[in-house]
């Protein structure tokens, strides 16, 4: 685990330099956004054996600098999910808990950086973490990792490009009110359209899918799967 | 926005110093960018070149990324940094406030800049035009092409032909007084079939420039003779022919290079080492008058004078019309560049 911190650090790493020597020449722009995500979150718990599905809604700002082919970026949302039936166990050193008719509050937060190795396609490191906040209780559940991810966006015609995205966190840390409890991997994949109605301003509109999976070290496992539409409106300043 | 996310003191370290990382990079970027904000000083007018009063204009074009599906037009390697590294020179070192660089140009893309161009120039303008991408040689017709990156096989219909460059050129060059086009591809020899012009070393006098400044000129310059030429130079990341030339212009400690210094000594240099033999001369019937187009360093080193006392003035401010009574023309703006820029969504895992 420590190894692979440390590779993909040093990737990372090369990745900066390499573009900073590369591409010292390329436009700068930044681009300022806002997203809407309503998205379906299911799921299963292997210990009681219950699955788990809610709607919700996600509200999120992003900021990106691009120079050239290589850019950074970061990205907030947060959202609220209310489980009707059953919710997912919340988990701890000392077993699991079961719950049903709860709000879950779910965060995410990713901090990117990546480079477009070729035309129209980039590799991108993501520090990923995300949260889960249960209303019943003071129980938080919280994941943190490193994930590579490849991006590619593509122009239709003057106004219209598809881009999409997929990458994954081969390992993470889980922890429950600051305290390990397990790991667990995620993968993402998205896809879109990007309408331009001029050089600055463009809306994005895409599919989103997010599946998790948590080991615990109690012995109990979850799948989680995060299903979701989203709109996007970027502002864009370019250099 | 409120986030549950918790961190390990052990974890938190790690992600501290990866931030960091980021943040350093952030800031070189940023840094690096504005640091390229270069201005131009004229204080010191000590090497005043009064003659020389038109605006620096270039349209540059590199093709690398061809999209023939018939496989007729492989990638170039070298064809986009060579264009780039050419406005960079052509920008920081001699002046140039007027460049258009366009990155893998579809025939409509070039056809449309130069006629953007022509609409710009001014009656004592110094314009260039480089080109740097595949092209094509018909064997049978003795014509030449530039292939632009959407070309379809051997459909000339879908490539420039030379006589179509040659008319758009005119046109640029007669309402300019010094107009020189660069071709750096395959068979563009066949742009031109006319000597160079050259005279003795000893010969550049300031008088000489004088007198080649106020003449018109139409020059062309390229990177060999009816004959293929090569993408890499020793991995250099330049074309051989682009490799000598950006190092003749970076290299050139002399505040006024003509054309034909500059192509006499590119030339040598790449006949010296590679198999390909670059040519220049005179665009015919375009009017030109034995003049010459003069490369102004900004930044030249002079026995005997300080450095930094020896930065040439060139006005960059167009001059107005003293030969042509011809208005200055509404410039298109170039909307399009922003427009086609490709800025990447943020991607998220």
């Amino acid at each position: 685990m420590k190894i692979t911190k440390t590779y993909l650090i040093l990737l990372l790493g090369s990745i900066f330099l390499y573009s900073l020597n590369a591409q010292a020449d390329g436009d700068l722009s930044l681009s300022l956004g806002v997203k809407l995500l309503g998205a379906n979150w299911s799921g299963h718990n292997q210990n009681s054996d219950t699955d788990f599905s809610a709607g919700g809604t996600q509200f999120g700002l992003n900021a990106a600098l691009q120079k050239g082919r290589f850019y950074t970026g970061l990205n907030l949302q947060s959202g609220e999910y209310t489980f009707d039936d059953n919710a997912p166990d919340q988990v701890s050193k000392s077993g699991s808990q079961s719950y049903s008719n709860v709000k879950i509050k779910h965060s995410e937060v990713d901090l990117i950086a990546g480079y477009f190795f070729w035309k129209h396609i980039s590799l991108f490191l993501d520090i990923k973490g995300f949260g889960n906040q249960w209303d019943n209780n003071d129980y938080k559940l919280g994941f943190s990792g490193i994930g590579l991810g490849a991006s590619g966006m593509w122009p239709l015609s003057k106004r219209w490009s598809l881009y999409g995205s997929f990458g994954f966190v081969p390992s993470g840390k889980l922890e429950a009110n600051n305290e390990k409890i397990g790991s667990g991997s995620s993968a993402a994949i998205e896809f879109g359209s990007i309408f331009s109605f001029n050089a600055s301003n463009r809306l994005t509109l895409g599919l989103k899918q997010q599946s998790r999976t948590y080991k615990f070290d109690s012995g109990d496992q979850q799948e989680h799967k995060m299903n979701g539409i989203f709109l996007g409106y970027s502002h864009l300043f370019l250099y | 926005m409120f986030f549950t996310i918790n961190f390990s003191r052990h974890n938190r370290g790690n992600l501290h110093r990866l931030a960091a990382v980021l943040l350093f990079c952030l800031y070189t970027v940023v840094v690096s960018a504005e640091s390229r904000g270069i201005t131009i000083e004229t204080t010191t007018h000590n090497n005043n070149i009064t003659f020389l009063n038109g605006t620096y204009r270039a349209l540059i074009i590199g093709n690398n990324d061809y999209r023939d599906s018939e496989g007729r037009w492989p990638p170039l390697k070298t064809a986009l940094t060579d264009a780039r590294a050419l406005k960079q020179i052509l920008e920081d070192d001699y002046g140039f406030t007027d460049i258009q660089l366009l990155e893998n140009a579809t025939r409509r893309d070039v056809l449309i800049a130069l006629q953007e161009l022509s609409k710009r120039v001014m009656a004592n303008d110094n314009v260039l035009v480089y080109y740097a991408g595949h092209g094509y040689f018909d064997a049978d017709t003795k014509k030449g092409y530039w292939v632009p990156v959407d070309a379809k096989g051997t459909d000339q219909t879908t490539f420039l032909r030379n006589s179509t460059i040659r008319d758009e050129l005119s046109i640029i060059a007669s309402r300019s007084r010094h107009t020189l086009l660069i071709s750096d591809s395959c068979f563009s020899g066949t742009l031109l079939r006319s000597n160079t012009r050259s005279i003795r070393p000893e010969m550049y006098t300031d008088l000489y420039y004088r007198k080649v400044a106020t003449k018109k000129s139409v020059q062309i310059m390229s990177s060999g003779g009816i004959e293929y030429v090569d993408d890499d130079y020793n991995t250099s990341g330049h074309s051989p022919f682009t490799y000598f030339l950006l190092n003749e212009l970076k290299y050139n400690d002399r505040k006024m290079l003509t054309l034909s210094e500059l192509s006499t000594n590119v030339e040598k240099a790449v006949a010296n080492n590679v198999s390909q033999v670059p040519e220049s001369g005179v665009l015919q019937g375009a009017g030109d008058e034995l003049g010459e187009f003069i490369f102004i360093k900004l930044n030249v080193s002079v026995d005997g004078v300080p450095k930094d006392k020896v930065k040439v003035q060139v006005n960059v401010v167009p001059a107005e019309a003293q030969s042509s009574n011809r208005e200055p023309e509404a410039v298109t703006p170039r909307k399009q560049d922003k427009m086609e820029r490709l800025v990447a969504p943020i991607p998220t895992l």
